[in-house]
This record gives C-alpha cells, sequence and structure tokens, in this order.
C-alpha cells in the first residue's frame, strides 16, 4: 500500500470540496470515509476554510505520514460538492482502486461549467428578477439588466487579475449605484432602489451565509467565524462602493 | 374575502411566487447546479417565499422569516434524501428570495445619507429578520441530524 499516494489523493479530494465551498464537517467527514477502509490506527484531520491537515499512522506500523495544504481559491460549484460527496460515499462502499479514486477526482475537477454565455444570462436573470421581485416597475428590471451585465463584467476581468474580493465588491457596488443614479435621472425615469437592490443581489455572498449557519451548527465554530468575516466584508465593500457613487453623484447633480 | 379575488390573488401571490422562482433559477446557473437539481432548487425559492406570504397575515416580518427558513430547511432536507445530493446545494438557493436585500440597501442609503435613526431602526430590523432566518434553518438542521443519530443508535442497538 502507498500511503503517500493515498494522502494525496485524501487531500486532493478534500480540497476539491473546500474550494468550492462546502462545510468543514463535509470535508472532513468525507476524508474518515475514505480512510475507514486502509485499516488505519490512527486518522487525525484538521480543516478550516484555508488549510487542510491529514495525518495517519497504519496499523502495525510506527510511522507517521502527514500532508497538509493551502487552499487559496474560493468559489461556488454545487455540482462539484454533490458529485465529490457520491464518490465519497461509492468509495467506502465499492471495491475501488487508487487509480479509479485518482481518475473519478479528476473527472470532478475537469467537471463541466455553463458557457459564458449561459452565465451572462443567468447574471441578467437574476439580476433582473430581483428588482421586480422587490417592487420595481419593468423598466428598473431593463436599467438591472445592465447594472447585472456590468457586475458579471467587472467579477470576470477582476478574476483575471487577481484581485481581491474586497476591492472587486467596491468596484461592482460603485458601478451599479453609477448605472441606477443615471437611470434614474435619464428619460426613463426609473427608480433608483429598485434598480440597485436586483443586482446588488448578485453580490450578496449567499453560499457563504449558509455555509457559515451550516458551521455554526456543526460547532466548528472557527470556520463559521471565517466566513462571517468574509460576509461582513462584503458587505462593508458594497456600502462603500454606493457610498462612494452616491457622493460623486451628488457632486454633480 | 374581497381581497382574495383572481385579480389581486395572481398580483398577491403567483406573480411574485415566479418571479422568485426565475431569479433563483438565475442562481443556479451562477452556483453551477446542473440537470434536475437546478429544477429542485429553483422550486425552492419559489417555496420559500410563498411560506413568507402566506404567513403575512401575522403581520410580523420576523415571524415570517422564520416561517421560510422552516419550511425551506424542511423541503432541503427531503429533497437531499430523494435526489441523493447534498442538502446545501438546495438550501443555499432556497433562502436567497427571503435575504434581506432590500433592508441591506435602505440601511446602507440611510447611513450614506446621514439619517441615523432611521438607519438604527432598519438596521435592527434586518439583523432581526436575518437572524430569524437563520434561527428557522438551524431548529430544523438540528432537529434532523438528532433523528438521524436517533436512527443509528437504535440500529446498533438491534445489532447487538
Amino acid at each position: 500500500m502507498n500511503y503517500h499516494r493515498l494522502l494525496n489523493l485524501v487531500i486532493s479530494l478534500g480540497s476539491v470540496l473546500m474550494e468550492n465551498g462546502a462545510e468543514t464537517y463535509r470535508v472532513e467527514e468525507s476524508i474518515y470515509r475514505i480512510l475507514e477502509g486502509h485499516h488505519m490506527a490512527q486518522v487525525e484531520v484538521f480543516v478550516i476554510p484555508s488549510m487542510l491537515i491529514v495525518t495517519i499512522r497504519p496499523e502495525g506500523s510506527e510511522k507517521i505520514y502527514t500532508q497538509q495544504k493551502h487552499i487559496r481559491s474560493r468559489g461556488t460549484d454545487l455540482t462539484k460538492i454533490s458529485e465529490a460527496n457520491n464518490l465519497c460515499r461509492y468509495y467506502c462502499c465499492n471495491d475501488m482502486s487508487l487509480d479509479d479514486l485518482e481518475a473519478a477526482i479528476n473527472n470532478i475537477r475537469r467537471g463541466p461549467v455553463y458557457s459564458r454565455t449561459a452565465q451572462y444570462l443567468a447574471y441578467v436573470l437574476a439580476g433582473s428578477s430581483f428588482s421586480l421581485f422587490f417592487g420595481g416597475s419593468l423598466v428598473d428590471a431593463f436599467c438591472a439588466i445592465l447594472g447585472s451585465l456590468l457586475v458579471k463584467l467587472i467579477f470576470e476581468q477582476m478574476g483575471k487579475l487577481g484581485t481581491n474580493t474586497f476591492f472587486t465588491n467596491i468596484l461592482a457596488s460603485a458601478a451599479l449605484t453609477l448605472v441606477a443614479e443615471l437611470a434614474a435621472i435619464s428619460p426613463l425615469h426609473a427608480n433608483m432602489d429598485t434598480t440597485f437592490i436586483g443586482p446588488m443581489m448578485l453580490l450578496v455572498p449567499g453560499m457563504t451565509l449558509t455555509t457559515c449557519m451550516r458551521d455554526t451548527i456543526a460547532g466548528d465554530y472557527i470556520s463559521s467565524l471565517v466566513k462571517l468575516l468574509e460576509v461582513v466584508m462584503v458587505g462593508m465593500g458594497v456600502a462603500l462602493g454606493a457610498y462612494l457613487s452616491m457622493s460623486l453623484v451628488g457632486l454633480f447633480v | 374575502m374581497d381581497m382574495l379575488t383572481q385579480g389581486s390573488l395572481f398580483f398577491q401571490f403567483v406573480l411574485p411566487v415566479l418571479i422568485a422562482f426565475t431569479a433563483c433559477t438565475g442562481f443556479c446557473i451562477i452556483f453551477n447546479i446542473r440537470g434536475t437539481n437546478l429544477w429542485f432548487a429553483a422550486v425552492g425559492g419559489a417555496i420559500s417565499w410563498l411560506t413568507y406570504l402566506l404567513c403575512a397575515g401575522s403581520g410580523s416580518e420576523v415571524f415570517q422569516c422564520f416561517a421560510g427558513g422552516i419550511v425551506i430547511s424542511l423541503y432541503a432536507e427531503i429533497v437531499a434524501r430523494i435526489r441523493r445530493t447534498p442538502s446545501t446545494c438546495i438550501l443555499t438557493i432556497g433562502l436567497l428570495p427571503l435575504v434581506p436585500g432590500a433592508g441591506v440597501y435602505y440601511t446602507m442609503k440611510y447611513c450614506v445619507q446621514g439619517e441615523y435613526t432611521l438607519f438604527a431602526e432598519k438596521g435592527m430590523s434586518t439583523l432581526t429578520a436575518a437572524g430569524a432566518i437563520a434561527l428557522g434553518v438551524m431548529l430544523v438542521i438540528s432537529i434532523f441530524r438528532m433523528l438521524i443519530h436517533l436512527r443509528l443508535h437504535v440500529r446498533r442497538k438491534k445489532k447487538t
């Protein structure tokens, strides 16, 4: 049995889960589950949102194997979480070689994502729907389409530049406010509030909020604190961006 | 009963729920949910908002949010077991319509405009609403976890 390789695969699976927004207990459980069938005398797993540490000691051996991984990228991909979760369940009930496990993990990593066009359309759909949802008129929803496109564009370009989330949110929120203010001044006479709120929902870190709640329930307070801080920072970024734009427009109008 | 004439029923319930559904469909694609799960998740958003609207009679927004949180997490746990997918996938999307986006926005706006009394008032009500949702969700998930542990316990006892 090649324990280094096993550890590598386990860490790789854990990082797929963590990078795509899974809860801390899910990552821990998945790693335990895979190691369960390998006759370990000792298994220690430590997971926080930015770090994974796994230590194992095989039965009848004094040798200790340990590996850690720093998790940098953070995104949301619920299909990958679901598939990785199913893989763990499958692995512990079925006879599966390490080669197969590696292939399966790589398959999940390379899993399909929606095309760029579909993603832009999704942003437009969500942004304009939420604008209507919060009581906006059709004109407001139309202006919200513009705002949503801008948000996606900023996310995409800033992602390429590797800018941090805080600054990205300031920029996106400032751009949104500008669109809303201009729509209100323009002959369209859109309602500034509803035009802004719709696309603003795109900035709300829904996944982080839910994970934060679930981490709290599971008792992983370090993870939930980190996620709460993330949510607060997004909120502050959005507020700051809107404040800058409102003040700027206030100078001229 | 005058309120429940056909026209107002449409504008009061059907249209908002439909809009919540389309908004959630958009978010499903953003969060990369694929296949049948996409529709289950988007329907979850519609259900949570329908619960919120149906509880409007209670006159308390906090209760509306609490009820919405309870119903959507129940739905998420049940669908997760049927579809064999983590319940987070359904829950994250389903909670979106309940998120007090408007409240957050107005809190921010009053702060910028220097209206501090309104800011404090809106801020408190938004925080309470968010807390109520979280409480509802936590209640249901905790009960579900308890039941799962109970089932495991019973199974182990039967074996011995």
